[in-house]
């Protein structure tokens, strides 16, 4: 498996806050990565060390084998920065265009490449207007547009679905989704069942250090299924703890409860099981998530 | 420090069109063009009752701090003489204006985000400034094509000699200006607005002048400090007899070293 990203205790301070604190992680092609945490945890700062916008103080990081923004990563890095703007002098086929020929397209190749990445993000009615009479939404689908230029190998997406009204953000997630089999994601968001939808890997940042570096497979020998129901069932606990296989049974938060239990002792599908319960029993649910969900993993 | 001449290219064809391409840009071009007719409407176009006039004469003898104006006067095309004079005091304040906003708006917006994921730190400030030059070569060989045209419309012919003098004035101007386009390369580098860059680029020349002429006069001389200042050899350069170090050297190697230095501040810099 070949690897994209490799950090080896990276730290980075401004001033007296310690931003990233020896962080180590590697990215290998593949599926996208989530790259998760509070605000200010530094997860801005990890990528602008890993575009080489910022210098870092001390550590090692490699992209695709050499120096971040070294020329070696062009054509093959892209992103979208978070809250970095287009000029809003220029058009924004004419800005894309001049992206592409950076990249190295023709003129005339990067007019159409300018228009597929336009059209990507559905904006294909839109090439003669300057940004800032586009709306925020609209803007940050230019951004997202850019990064799709020629044919890069990991795009990292700094909070790109955030401002988007929900269609929009389905269509960014469909299209990361669509295009994650030939380039490797990595993206940060707030929103956690999105990046529960998108991501195998996490990245887990807290006050600049990397907490966990896991995926959310439900390996190993305790198993999970998260369930949300519509309402509270009054006995639901006691019922679904008396399934055999099941150890505990916990209300998690609101109407979420989290099932534990061991998968080896199942003479059927504990989920089958629990369905076919809450259909006797006239329990409506909303999900039913196999294993623990990304938030309830990380908080 | 490698330099992709490709990149290169196509970052100056871009600031080419950010100035003859874009509405901001025809705007100061449109104000340039003003200021301009004004010179050729009050000084260029009677320049011949200028050249001939002793007032005039003191003026720019004064201006200049040089009593031997007189080779300039005898070029035979007083519209091209008046035109060095003016052109050489002015065009400098012009390069300035044109090239305050090489790099530092689009750090501060965070457009240089998206281009540096492209190329790097290096070939945008070449890029840059190559295309801020070939901005101020085109708008000089303009005005200056425009004074030998007023001369011939004054019936006055041109002869290949004093085409070739045409050509120096062309190729003066142009040193003249790089230290000072090269010089806002390195403001650039580290402030936040065009606005900042001029204030910034006053304070550091106004108040460094004062500072160089206190330290020599308390202290001990350090006049040696003012070859760092775009624009110094003028004065000696005005009659184009000057020594090649005045007349290139010197303004070459400021340029060259306005760049080197913005292009450590500028890969140092967080974006």
């Amino acid at each position: 498996m070949s690897i994209l990203v490799e950090v080896n205790g990276l730290s980075k301070r401004f001033g007296d806050k310690q931003a990233l604190n020896n962080v180590s992680f590697q990215i290998n092609k593949g599926e996208p990565v989530a790259l998760v945490g509070p605000n200010g945890a530094g997860k801005t700062t990890l990528f602008s060390i890993l575009c080489g916008y910022l210098p870092y103080d001390t550590g090692e990081v490699s992209v695709f084998g050499a120096k971040p923004a070294s020329s070696q990563t062009f054509n093959k890095l892209a992103a979208l920065p978070q809250d970095a703007q287009l000029d809003p002098a220029y058009s924004i086929e004419e800005q894309l265009k001049f992206y592409a020929q950076l990249q190295g397209f023709t003129r005339k190749q990067s007019l159409i490449e300018s228009h597929r990445t336009l059209d990507l993000v559905g904006l294909n009615d839109n090439y003669k207007v300057k940004p800032l009479e586009l709306s925020h939404g609209m803007r940050k689908r230019v951004s997202i547009a850019q990064a799709l230029i020629g044919s890069p190998e990991l795009i990292m997406l700094d909070e790109a679905t955030a401002g988007l009204d929900p269609k929009h953000a389905k269509d960014v997630r469909e299209i990361v989704s669509r295009l994650a089999g030939e380039i490797t994601f990595v993206l940060s968001s707030h929103d956690l069942s999105e990046l529960e939808r998108l991501c195998d890997q996490v990245l887990y940042l807290e006050n600049g250090v990397l907490r966990t570096h896991q995926t959310s497979d439900n390996t190993g020998e305790e198993s999970y299924l998260t369930l949300r129901m519509k309402t509270q069932p009054d006995n639901f606990v006691e019922i679904i703890r008396n399934v055999a296989g099941v150890n505990s049974v916990s209300l998690i938060q609101g109407k979420e409860y989290l099932v534990s239990y061991n998968a080896q002792n199942q003479s059927q599908s504990l989920d089958i099981e629990i369905l076919k319960l809450c259909h006797e029993n006239n329990w409506s649910y909303t999900q039913l998530f196999n294993g623990k969900t990304l938030e309830n993993q990380l908080f | 420090m490698l330099i992709d001449p490709q990149r290169t290219l196509t970052i100056i064809q871009f600031e080419l069109t950010r100035l003859f391409g874009s509405k901001r840009g025809l705007v100061t071009i449109a104000a340039f063009s003003c200021v301009w007719f004004l010179i050729y409407y009050y000084l260029i176009s009677s320049a011949a009752d200028l050249v001939s006039s002793p007032t005039f004469k003191d003026i720019a003898q004064q201006v200049f701090g040089r009593l031997d104006l007189l080779q300039v006067f005898s070029w035979g095309i007083p519209q091209l003489s008046v035109y060095w004079l003016i052109a050489v005091m002015l065009l400098p304040l012009f390069a300035l204006l044109f090239a305050c906003d090489q790099t530092c708006s689009d750090r501060e917006r965070g457009t240089l985000r998206f281009i540096l994921l492209r190329t790097t730190r290096s070939e945008l400030l070449l890029g840059r400034f190559i295309g801020q030059t070939f901005i101020l070569a085109i708008l000089i060989a303009v005005t200056l094509m425009v004074s030998i045209v007023l001369a011939l419309t004054n019936d006055l012919s041109v002869s290949t000699e004093q085409l070739g003098i045409a050509l120096k004035v062309y190729g003066n101007l142009m040193i003249v200006v790089l230290p000072f386009v090269a010089s806002m390369s390195l403001i650039n580098s580290f402030v936040k607005s065009a606005k900042m860059s001029i204030v910034t680029y006053i304070l550091l020349y106004v108040l460094g002048g004062i500072v160089i002429n206190l330290i020599g006069y308390f202290l001990f001389d350090i006049s040696l400090l003012f070859y760092l200042y775009p624009g110094e050899q003028i004065d000696r350069i005005i009659t184009f007899d000057a020594s090649t170090f005045d007349q290139l050297g010197l303004p070459v190697l400021q340029t060259c070293l306005y760049l080197f230095a913005a292009n450590i501040v500028l890969k140092r810099a967080s974006l």
